[in-house]
């Protein structure tokens, strides 16, 4: 299983990979968002201490399409959003906030322009405790959803968009209720040495015992009806490195995860890498959290 | 010159008699003898029926006599230039021709055996659409964009439970979004002709024997010298890449389904993030769905680009500046004049609809046609309409109905002053349709009305207004 790969991928295996994003997004605004960073080490201790009810992050996206050649096929994309999650009275508040992205060119009689930026949706507010998500556009104008009546009027009959199958399906007899939160989901991406035998042991309750070792890392294997999951885990700091799952002999999905680690042990998730094979290309899907913080802000803003 | 189309002399002589009347019962304005002749020629999907209302509105104006002939789009250029002929071909020499899309081309065609004074085009494809070469690749696409919307529903379905809260907000939405996006395709298909069972459709790929035949220097050196005027509306559409092939296939709620399928796309990528920042690593079942929400969150993010280039050129690969379905460099009528509609212009489909002010101005600046004489508007009585609430600032006035309220007033009105004993009927869309909302007495806020908006009001959303 480990030797088949998508294209020529050369996975690189690595105990710790520190995340060097090295592209600086446009800003649609044209202005930096920028805000002071924690180090790893203030991350853990704020983290541990409890004492904070804000978290936020800069989520860089990029994507885009190769053929099996390793070549660019159509547009790809860039973006950056702030995540910021803020614990109130009733749960906690998450706010979805575009910050960059390339914007478009377009040709002209007068040569390639930059096109405006329409006045499209750039954040979206949640909350733990129920409430539909609401969507604000540039000017912070709240956009509403449509009703159900609105929203047939953009379907035709002869050319349906999602099964219904699949949707019931995916509805069926499931129960909906967010799970209600504590501070202890920072657990997950701020990850403390004194948790590793915890997460090691969930491993072991997933995958079963280890399978061997790749490269230092143990391996793990998975078997789901007509796909075979691996992961090669940093046993060390207890974190999974790499993933791939192979379907039909054909690899198709490959992940790397990325960490930064303080000088106290704590692990990082800075962020993740994804191949998909979709038909004979594969997408590629590159995520890294930075600027994280968290901090304690009372209710302010 | 090409055969006409097979037709029947009875056919003929019911379909002249049909379009006769037509013409008649069309005309609430009488005609006066110096009246210039306009013929409006209808592009791909539609009738002369879409050229009836800027037809009207123009002949309240202006000194002309429409005629809004209805062809067999879908037949060759050649064959509904025959139809043309046939239908309006005892008109004079001082005849005008306005084409839309399609229109244009069949109307010059038409002047290679009829004398023309004028020939207006509106968004016509003089240089071909690439579309209709791109159409299979861009399927593929959003092909690919909907079968990534199911995947993240299947893979919902493949585990229980613990993230299936996600769907309760977002089912809804991500639904829409593949929806409107298989919708697409058919309706642009019907709009415009992207069927290669047509025949007229591999005459409108760039570089076609006909259109080769129709830009040939001699060709151009023909028409320069048979007629005097010639002139190229190129639109622009307004916020034309943003939508992509949404905005082409719905135009009238263009910035709605743009907005609705951001907010698809957004809540996407919330939870891709989410996941990958905080599921547990065990939890690989979360990890799938992240992948799936980042593959469809990708696809709703480029399909603009890809709708762009697919409009742009053949073989994709630039975006060219566009009305959603024919590019700039196309639309311009080459030899003729450049009237630009600007990038606030309207969508292909629009463009019947919503080009009155620029046709008007040609016929009126390069054609000479003079306007009717106009009774004068009662003063006094008349509704105003403000760009911002509580009757403030900028304002349009008005005592009779508007059609469309041009692009500067267009999804602009905030706040209304009806005048006493009078009633404004405020509509969505432009020739009084989508939904309507009536007032008897002023509103300094339409903030206060639910309605079709994107914030879910009836403010910056009317684009038509009738006053009572």
């Amino acid at each position: 299983m480990g030797q088949q790969r998508v294209g020529g991928w050369r996975p690189r295996l690595r105990a710790v990979v520190v995340v060097c994003v090295t592209f600086v997004p446009v800003l649609a605004s044209g202005q930096s968002t920028r805000i002071n960073p924690q180090s790893a080490e203030q991350l853990a201790e704020r983290a541990a201490s409890g004492r904070w009810d804000t978290f936020s992050a800069q989520v860089t996206v990029r994507r885009e399409l190769v053929d099996a050649n390793g070549q660019r096929r159509g547009p790809s994309s860039e973006e950056s959003f702030m995540w910021e999650r803020t614990k109130t009275t009733a749960g906690w508040k998450s706010t979805m906030t575009m910050v960059g992205r390339s914007r478009p060119t377009a040709l002209t009689r007068a040569g390639a322009v930059l096109l405006p930026d329409p006045p499209s949706i750039e954040r979206v507010e949640e909350r733990d405790d129920g409430p539909a998500p609401r969507f604000f556009n540039r000017a912070g104008v709240e956009i509403v959803m449509p009703s159900d009546r609105v929203r047939g009027r953009f379907r035709r009959d002869d050319a349906p968009g999602v099964e219904a199958t699949a949707v019931e399906r995916a509805l069926l007899g499931r129960s909906f209720v967010r799970p209600v939160q504590g501070r202890e989901w920072i657990r997950s991406l701020v990850m403390s040495p004194a948790d590793r035998s915890t997460r090691l042991q969930a491993f072991d309750r997933a995958f079963g015992r280890r399978a061997g070792q790749v490269a230092g890392l143990s391996r793990y294997v998975h078997d789901e009806r007509e796909r075979q999951r691996e992961v090669l885990v940093d046993e060390q700091n207890a974190v999974p490195v790499e993933m791939n799952v192979v379907q039909a002999g054909r690899l198709v999905s490959h992940t790397r995860f990325a960490y930064e680690q303080s000088a106290s042990g704590t692990t990082l998730r800075r962020g993740i890498r994804v191949e998909r094979l979709i038909s004979d290309e594969r997408q590629v899907t590159e995520m890294s959290f930075r600027e994280l913080r968290l901090e304690l802000k009372g209710g302010r803003p | 010159m090409r055969a006409m189309t097979p037709m029947t002399a009875a056919t003929r002589a019911f379909r002249r008699v049909v379009f006769v009347s037509l013409v008649a019962l069309s005309t609430s304005v009488r005609t006066e003898a110096q009246d210039r002749p306009v013929v409006f020629v209808h592009g791909f999907g539609s009738s002369g029926e879409t050229w009836s209302g800027a037809a009207g509105r123009l002949q309240s104006t202006l000194a002309i006599q429409p005629a809004t002939p209805s062809l067999n789009a879908t037949a060759l250029y050649e064959s509904q230039a025959d139809d043309l002929q046939w239908q309006v071909g005892g008109f004079g020499a001082d005849t005008i021709a306005v084409g839309h899309s399609n229109g244009g081309l069949i109307a010059r065609q038409w002047n290679r055996q009829h004398p023309l004074a004028g020939l207006i085009t509106v968004g016509t494809p003089h240089a071909g659409a690439p579309l209709v070469r791109n159409l299979s690749a861009y399927a593929g696409f959003n092909w690919a964009l909907v079968w990534s919307v199911n995947d993240v529903f299947r893979l919902f379905g493949q585990g229980c439970c613990s993230w299936h809260w996600i769907l309760s907000a977002y089912s809804n939405i991500w639904q829409l979004a593949a929806d409107m996006a298989a919708s697409s395709l058919p309706e642009i298909a019907s709009a415009v002709a992207v069927n290669a069972a047509f025949p007229v459709t591999p005459e409108m790929a760039p570089g076609s024997g006909f259109l080769a035949s129709m830009n040939s220097n001699g060709n151009l050196a023909r028409e320069a010298a048979a007629v005097p005027v010639r002139a190229g509306i190129v639109s622009t559409a307004y916020n034309f890449y943003w939508g992509g092939a949404l905005r082409a296939a719905f135009p009238d709620d263009g910035d709605l389904v743009a907005y609705w399928r951001d907010a698809a796309r957004f809540g996407m990528e919330t939870y891709a993030a989410y996941i990958y920042a905080n599921a547990p690593y065990e939890d690989w079942w979360a990890f799938d769905i992240a992948a799936g929400l980042s593959t469809a969150a990708w696809y709703l993010t480029v399909m603009d680009e890809w709708w762009c280039q697919s409009v742009s050129v053949v073989g994709l690969g630039v975006c060219w500046v566009n009305d959603t379905i024919v590019p700039q460099w196309s639309q311009v009528y080459p030899g003729g004049l450049y009237i630009d509609a600007g990038w606030q212009g309207p969508a292909h489909t629009q463009e019947t609809r919503m080009s009155d002010a620029l046709i008007d101005r040609v016929l009126t600046t390069y054609l000479a046609v003079p306007s009717r004489t106009s009774t004068p508007q009662p003063s006094g009585d008349e509704a105003t309409f403000y760009g911002d609430i509580e009757f403030s600032g900028g304002s349009l006035s008005t005592s009779g109905d508007l059609s469309f309220v041009g692009w500067d007033w267009n999804d602009s009105v905030s706040s209304v002053h009806v005048p006493p004993e009078r009633r404004v009927v405020l509509y969505e869309h432009a020739d009084f349709e989508g939904e309507s909302l009536e007032l008897s007495g002023d509103d300094a806020d339409l903030r206060n009305h639910a309605g079709p908006g994107p914030d879910g009001t009836w403010n910056d959303v009317v684009s038509s207004i009738r006053v009572f």
